[in-house]
C-alpha cells in the first residue's frame, strides 16, 4: 500500500460513492476531512475545494501505481512467456479498468472538463480491448439444434468450444467421432427469454458477495432451482426430440451422453470437470438433464470464477452436445506433450478400462504410456492395476464393475491401438498448432473414436540455475535481481557511457554500472548483461525481456569483474562463474514457442497490445497530449504529469495559501509549506514546524542534504559601497514573480512529494520508501530556468551527468529532465534524497554561469567531485 | 561613412558571461579561464564577468584584479601575503605557515567567498543608440574597459574597449 499500510486509502471510500459524503471514512481521510472543515470555517471555501483536491490527488496517484503494478505483472508473464490461466488474464483487465476510471474521473475533478477527452480515449482503448476478448459479441440467433456435421471451429461463439471442435474434428480432419448434435447457446437463450430467467438471475448475481461462501452456495442454489424448475419451451423441446429421434435411428445403442459446452471453455479456461456431462441418459430424462447441465454452470464455484473474473457479461451461455453414447472398452486421455517437460519428446498416454470418465475424475490410477513423438516407439509404459472400470447401466446412467482379476494387470490398450491413437494425436495438433489434450474412447468392436479435443496446459519450464558446485567451476560474483533468465558467456567488458557502446565487441558480458538508453543498441551482439544497480521495472528490463537476453542486475561488485576475463552469467540463479560453464550449452535460452501458440497466451499479447505500448514518453514533447493517448499506459502515464501539475498549479493560485499546512522552521531562506497526510506527522494547529518534527524521514532526509550543502550566500545589501539599485535585463522574467512563491510538500510517513520553486525553474521530487523494495522509488522532474535556453540545457546535460552517476535512469528533452531510481532499500533512498538536496543548492540558477560547453563539463565534474559520487 | 553606433560593437548580453552574486570567486574565475569570447573572428577570454541577483538583474561586474584582491589572505596584522618575500632566507627559517603550501591553500579557503564580497558596482552605462565616442569617452574618462550598454531602461549587453580599439584600428591604419 502506497501511503500506510496500516491505513490503507480505502478504494470504497474514493470509489463508487463520489463525492466527499462518505460514511465509511478511512481513519486517515476522517481526521484530513476535519481538519480541512476546521479550517474552512477561518478561510473561505478555497481550503475546502483544497482538501477535496488532495483527495483526488492521492487516489489518483495511488491508482497509478496499481495500475501500473499490475500492468508490469502482465509483460513479465507475457515476456517470460510463463503460465498463466484465464482468471488472471481477466482479473488484472478488471483490476486495470477499475483503476482507469479511478484515474480518468480523479483527473477530471482536478484539472477540469479539459481533461474530458481522457473518457474518450479510455472508451477508444476499451472497445479495442473488447474486440480481442472472448465473449465479447452477444449471442446471435441461431438454429436451436446443429448436427456435429454441419459444425467447425467457427461455431465455438454458437455452441460451445468443446461442440465446435467435434465438428471441426469430424468435418475437417475426418477424425472418428461420435453422432451427435449441438443445442445451440441460442437455445439457452431463448429458455431465458421465455421464463423471464434472466433478470431473476442478474437478481440473485449481483447481490451476491463473493468472499462469502455460505452466500454463494445459497445462491447457485436459488439460481440453479429456477432453471431447474422452469419450463423448457414447446418449440424448443419439440427441436430437442426430433433431433434425438434422428441421432437414435442411426445409432446402434440408440443412447445418448449429454455434455457441457460452455461459451468460453477451453480457449480460455481450464474450467475442466467444471460443467456437468450427463452419461447413458434415457429418451424421457432428456430434457431434464438438458436443464441440469444448464444449471451446472451455477454451482458455487463457477459463480466466483465467472464473476471474479468477467471479461465481458456474455459469457455465461451455455450449449450443450448430445453425442452417441460410446459403450466403452477403453478410455483415456491423451497429451500431445509432456505438460511439465513440453519441450521433450514424447506423447504421453492415459488409459483404463471402462469408461474414461473414472481417468478423468482421478478415480482409478491409469496405465501411462511414453510415446516418441518422432516414430511413435513406445518408450515407456506403466501398467497400472486396475481392479474397477465404469460400464453403462442396461437401463440408464453408469456403475461401477469389477474386472476380471486375471485382466487387473493387463496393459487396457493394444498396441496397434497406441499406434491409431498416436497418428491422430499428431495430426490433431499439427492441425490446431499446439500441445492438446485429447479424450477418446474404444468401443466393444474395437473401434476407435475420439470425444474431445482441447489445448493444453503445459508448465513452461524455468531454466534451472547452473549447480554452482561444480570442480574446478570458480564463482566470481553471486546475487543480483534477475531480469531475464538465462545463461550467456563470453569475456566481460566494461562500458561507462553511451560513448563506449562503438567498442562492444559481439559475444561479450556486458558490465554497466546502471541501466541507461543506449544499451539497447548493442543487446542484440552481447551475451549477457550485468549491471551494478537496478531493477526489474527499468525501461532498460523491459527492452531486455524482449530481445531475451540473460540479465542480471543490482550486482553490486560487478565493477570488479576483470576486463577482458571469460564468465559465464547465470542470470536465473544469480551467479557469475569463472570461465565457460558445462552446462552452457543446452541451457543457453528459454524455448517459448509452446506456450506463446496457446489462445491464452495470444489473448494476453492482444491485450498488451492495446494496454501497454507507452507513446508519451517525454512531459516536454508537443505530443504529450491527451488526444494522443493510444494506451492505458499513455493515460495513466499522462494523468499522473498532469496530476503533480494541476496540484501544484491549483495550490498556487489559492488565495490564503499561507494558512496552508505549516511553514518549515529553517535558517535556510525557502519558505516550504508542509501538508500531512498523516495526523500524528503534523498537528493541524501548528503554523510553524521544525524538520526534526516531521514523521517524514524522506523530507527530512532532503531537508538535511539542503542544509548540509548550505543557502547560498545572502543578498548584497544596496547601501555597500554606494551601489546603483540593480538594472533590469533583456533576460529578466521579473515580470512573473512565481520564484518568490512557496514551495510545497505533501507528506507521509511512506511518501513525500515535493514542489520547489528555486529561481525561474520548478524541481519536482516525489517520492516512497516502502518495506517491500519494488515499491520504492525517487522521482526528480525539472524543469526551466531563468537564462537563456542553451544555458538551461546546459544545466541540464550537468543533471544528466551527475544523475547517471548516481544510477538512475533519466530522460531529458531540452530544458526538460526527468530522472527515476527505484528498488532501494529505505536507507538508500534516504541518502539519495539527502544528495538530492545537495544537488538543488548546487544547481540553484547555475544555469546563468553557463555560457558554453566547457563550463558546463568543468561544473560537472565539479558537482561529482563535491557530492563523491 | 555611417558614424558606428554603440549597438553596432557591442556583445548581447546572452553570449557574455555572467554569475549570480551568491558564487564563488572560484567559480567566477572558471567563468573566465573556460569561456572564449568571440568577436569578428577574434577570440578572447573575458576579463570581466557580469553579476546578477534571483531576478536576472544586473547588480555589479567583477574583474580578474578583483578576483586577485579577493583571494589575498591578510595576516592578523593587516599585512598583505602578497608583500611577504617567501622566498627570502628569513621567511624560510621563520615561519612553517608560509609554506608555499600553506599559502596556496590560504587562497583555496578565500576562493570560497562570494564574488558579491569583491564585486564593483555598475556606475556608469552607455545607450545602445549612442555614438561609439559617447563610449570612448566613458572608457577614458572612468578607466572602464567594459561599460553595460542600456536599450529602454534594460541591460542588453556590453561594450569592451578591446572591441572599440579594433574597430578604431581598421578606421585609421
Amino acid at each position: 500500500m502506497l501511503f500506510n499500510p496500516s491505513k490503507p486509502v480505502e478504494d470504497e471510500l474514493m470509489d463508487s460513492n463520489g463525492g466527499s459524503h462518505h460514511h465509511d471514512q478511512s481513519e486517515t481521510m476522517k481526521w484530513l476531512s476535519n481538519l480541512f472543515k476546521k479550517e474552512s470555517r477561518k478561510t473561505g471555501a478555497s481550503l475546502l475545494t483544497l482538501n477535496d483536491r488532495l483527495r483526488d490527488f492521492l487516489t489518483l496517484l495511488h491508482k497509478h501505481d496499481q495500475v501500473l503494478a499490475v500492468l508490469g505483472d502482465m509483460e513479465e508473464k507475457h515476456q517470460k512467456a510463463e503460465p498463466f490461466d484465464i482468471h488472471y488474464i481477466r482479473s488484472s483487465l478488471n483490476e486495470i479498468r477499475h483503476g482507469m476510471n479511478l484515474i480518468v474521473e480523479k483527473m477530471i475533478a482536478l484539472g477540469g472538463e479539459k481533461y474530458g477527452i481522457l473518457r474518450e480515449r479510455c472508451a477508444v482503448i476499451e472497445s479495442e480491448i473488447a474486440s480481442v476478448c472472448p465473449g465479447a459479441h452477444p449471442i446471435e440467433p441461431d438454429e436451436f439444434i446443429i448436427p456435429f456435421n454441419q459444425l467447425d471451429r467457427s461455431h465455438a461463439p454458437g455452441v460451445g468450444s468443446k461442440n465446435a471442435q467435434l465438428g471441426e474434428l469430424k468435418t475437417k480432419l475426418s477424425i472418428p467421432v461420435p453422432e451427435g448434435f449441438a443445442i445451440t447457446a441460442w437455445a439457452y437463450q431463448h429458455f431465458l427469454t421465455v421464463n423471464r430467467l434472466q433478470t431473476k438471475i442478474d437478481e440473485y448475481l449481483d447481490k451476491v458477495d463473493l468472499s462469502r461462501l455460505d452466500e454463494l452456495e445459497q445462491v447457485s442454489r436459488e439460481v440453479q432451482l429456477l432453471i431447474t424448475t422452469s419450463p423448457v419451451p414447446r418449440d424448443l423441446e419439440d427441436a430437442i426430440y426430433a433431433a434425438y429421434d434422428d441421432l437414435k435411428s442411426r445409432v446402434p445403442l440408440g443412447r445418448v451422453a449429454l455434455r457441457s459446452s460452455a461459451i468460453a471453455e477451453d480457449a480460455f479456461y481450464s474450467f475442466a470437470g467444471q460443467y456437468a456431462t450427463i452419461l447413458n441418459v434415457r429418451e424421457n430424462h432428456l430434457i431434464d438433464h438438458y436443464k441440469d447441465i444448464l444449471a451446472s454452470q451455477f454451482s458455487a464455484k463457477a459463480i466466483y470464477y465467472l464473476l471474479g473474473h468477467t471479461l465481458s457479461e456474455a459469457e455465461f451461455a451455455m450449449s450443450v452436445g448430445c453425442v452417441a453414447m460410446v459403450d466403452a472398452a477403453a478410455g483415456g486421455v491423451v497429451y500431445t506433450r509432456n505438460p511439465i517437460h513440453p519441450d521433450r519428446d514424447c506423447l504421453l498416454v492415459h488409459s483404463v478400462f471402462g469408461l474414461g470418465k473414472s481417468l478423468v475424475d482421478g478415480t482409478l490410477t491409469p496405465d501411462v504410456f511414453r510415446i516418441a513423438r518422432r516414430d511413435g516407439t513406445i518408450e515407456k509404459s506403466h501398467i497400472a492395476p486396475k481392479p474397477t472400470r465404469l460400464v453403462l447401466k442396461n437401463d440408464e446412467g453408469i456403475e461401477e464393475e469389477k474386472v476380471p482379476e486375471e485382466k487387473q494387470t493387463q496393459a487396457s490398450i493394444e498396441p496397434f491401438h497406441l499406434t491409431q491413437l498416436v497418428d491422430y494425436a499428431l495430426k490433431i495438433e499439427a492441425h490446431y498448432g499446439c500441445p492438446q489434450d485429447i479424450e477418446w474412447a474404444i468401443d466393444r468392436e474395437g473401434r476407435l473414436c475420439f470425444l474431445q479435443t482441447r489445448p493444453l496446459r503445459v508448465i513452461q519450464p524455468q531454466i534451472a540455475a547452473l549447480d554452482p558446485y561444480v570442480p574446478g567451476m570458480k564463482t566470481i560474483l553471486s546475487g543480483g535481481i534477475t531480469v531475464y533468465p538465462g545463461v550467456g558467456a563470453g569475456p566481460v567488458f566494461h562500458i561507462a557511457s553511451t560513448q563506449n557502446l562503438p567498442d562492444v565487441p559481439d559475444g561479450a558480458v556486458l558490465v554497466a554500472p546502471h541501466p541507461f538508453p543506449g544499451l539497447v543498441t548493442v543487446m542484440n551482439k552481447i551475451n549477457a548483461l550485468v549491471t551494478e544497480i537496478g531493477g526489474v521495472a527499468s525501461h532498460m528490463a523491459t527492452l531486455a525481456r524482449e530481445v531475451r537476453l540473460p540479465t542480471l542486475v543490482g550486482v553490486k561488485e560487478a565493477r570488479q569483474l576483470p576486463s577482458n576475463q571469460t564468465v559465464t552469467v547465470d542470470a536465473t540463479g544469480g551467479c557469475i562463474f569463472d570461465g565457460i560453464h558445462p552446462d552452457l550449452g543446452e541451457r543457453r535460452c528459454m524455448k517459448h514457442e509452446l506456450f506463446e501458440d496457446t489462445a491464452r497466451y495470444q489473448l494476453l499479447h492482444q491485450l498488451l497490445s492495446k494496454i501497454s505500448p507507452l507513446n508519451l514518453l517525454n512531459p516536454a514533447d508537443e505530443d504529450f497530449v491527451a488526444s494522443k493517448c493510444l494506451t492505458y499506459h499513455d493515460v495513466i502515464r499522462f494523468a499522473h504529469q498532469k496530476a503533480l501539475e494541476e496540484m501544484f498549479a491549483g495550490a498556487q493560485k489559492m488565495r490564503d495559501k499561507h494558512r496552508l499546512g505549516a511553514r518549515l522552521k529553517s535558517d535556510i531562506p525557502l519558505p516550504v509549506n508542509i501538508i500531512s497526510i498523516e495526523k500524528e506527522c503534523l498537528d493541524p494547529g501548528k503554523k510553524w514546524v521544525e524538520a526534526d518534527e516531521l514523521c517524514s524521514v524522506l523530507m527530512q532526509s532532503f531537508w538535511q542534504g539542503i542544509k548540509d550543502q548550505g543557502w547560498p550566500s545572502q543578498r548584497p545589501t544596496t547601501d555597500v559601497k554606494g551601489f546603483m539599485s540593480a538594472v533590469a535585463t533583456t533576460m529578466t522574467m521579473g515580470s512573473q514573480p512565481e520564484f518568490q512563491e512557496n514551495s510545497f510538500a505533501i507528506v507521509s510517513k511512506e511518501y513525500m512529494i515535493l514542489s520547489l520553486n528555486l529561481g525561474y525553474h520548478f524541481t519536482t521530487i516525489e517520492a516512497i520508501c516502502a518495506n517491500e523494495k519494488d515499491k520504492s522509488y525517487i522521482r526528480f522532474q525539472h524543469k526551466g530556468g531563468g537564462a537563456p535556453f542553451d544555458r538551461r540545457v546546459r544545466r541540464v546535460r550537468i543533471l544528466s551527468d551527475v544523475f547517471a552517476k548516481m544510477g538512475y535512469e533519466y530522460i531529458s528533452k531540452g530544458d526538460f529532465f526527468e530522472a527515476t531510481i527505484s528498488y532501494l532499500s529505505c536507507r538508500i533512498i534516504n541518502e539519495k534524497l539527502r544528495l538530492l538536496g545537495r544537488l538543488c543548492m548546487l544547481t540553484k540558477q547555475l544555469d546563468m554561469a553557463l555560457s558554453n560547453d566547457a563550463i558546463a563539463e568543468w561544473y560537472s565534474e565539479d558537482i561529482i567531485k563535491k557530492m563523491k559520487l | 561613412m555611417n558614424p558606428i553606433k554603440v549597438g553596432d560593437v557591442m556583445i548581447p548580453l546572452a553570449h557574455y558571461p555572467h554569475i549570480p552574486y551568491w558564487f564563488t570567486l572560484r567559480q567566477a574565475m572558471v567563468e573566465m579561464e573556460k569561456s572564449e569570447i568571440e568577436m569578428d573572428g577574434r577570440k578572447s577570454l573575458p576579463r570581466i564577468i557580469l553579476v546578477f541577483d534571483e531576478a536576472y538583474q544586473l547588480l555589479g561586474m567583477i574583474r580578474r584584479r578583483d578576483i586577485l584582491r579577493g583571494l589575498e589572505p591578510n595576516f592578523s596584522d593587516g599585512q598583505s601575503l602578497y608583500k611577504q618575500d617567501i622566498a627570502s632566507e628569513e621567511h624560510a627559517s621563520c615561519s612553517e605557515d608560509l609554506s608555499f603550501d600553506r599559502i596556496v591553500n590560504l587562497l583555496k579557503e578565500h576562493a570560497e567567498r562570494p564574488v558579491r564580497e569583491v564585486m564593483l558596482p555598475i556606475e556608469v552605462t552607455v545607450e545602445f543608440e549612442d555614438f561609439i565616442t559617447n563610449a570612448i569617452y566613458k572608457m577614458v574618462e572612468n578607466n572602464l574597459s567594459l561599460i553595460p550598454v542600456l536599450k529602454d531602461g534594460q541591460v542588453v549587453g556590453v561594450i569592451r574597449s578591446v572591441d572599440v580599439f579594433q574597430r578604431l584600428a581598421k578606421l585609421i591604419m
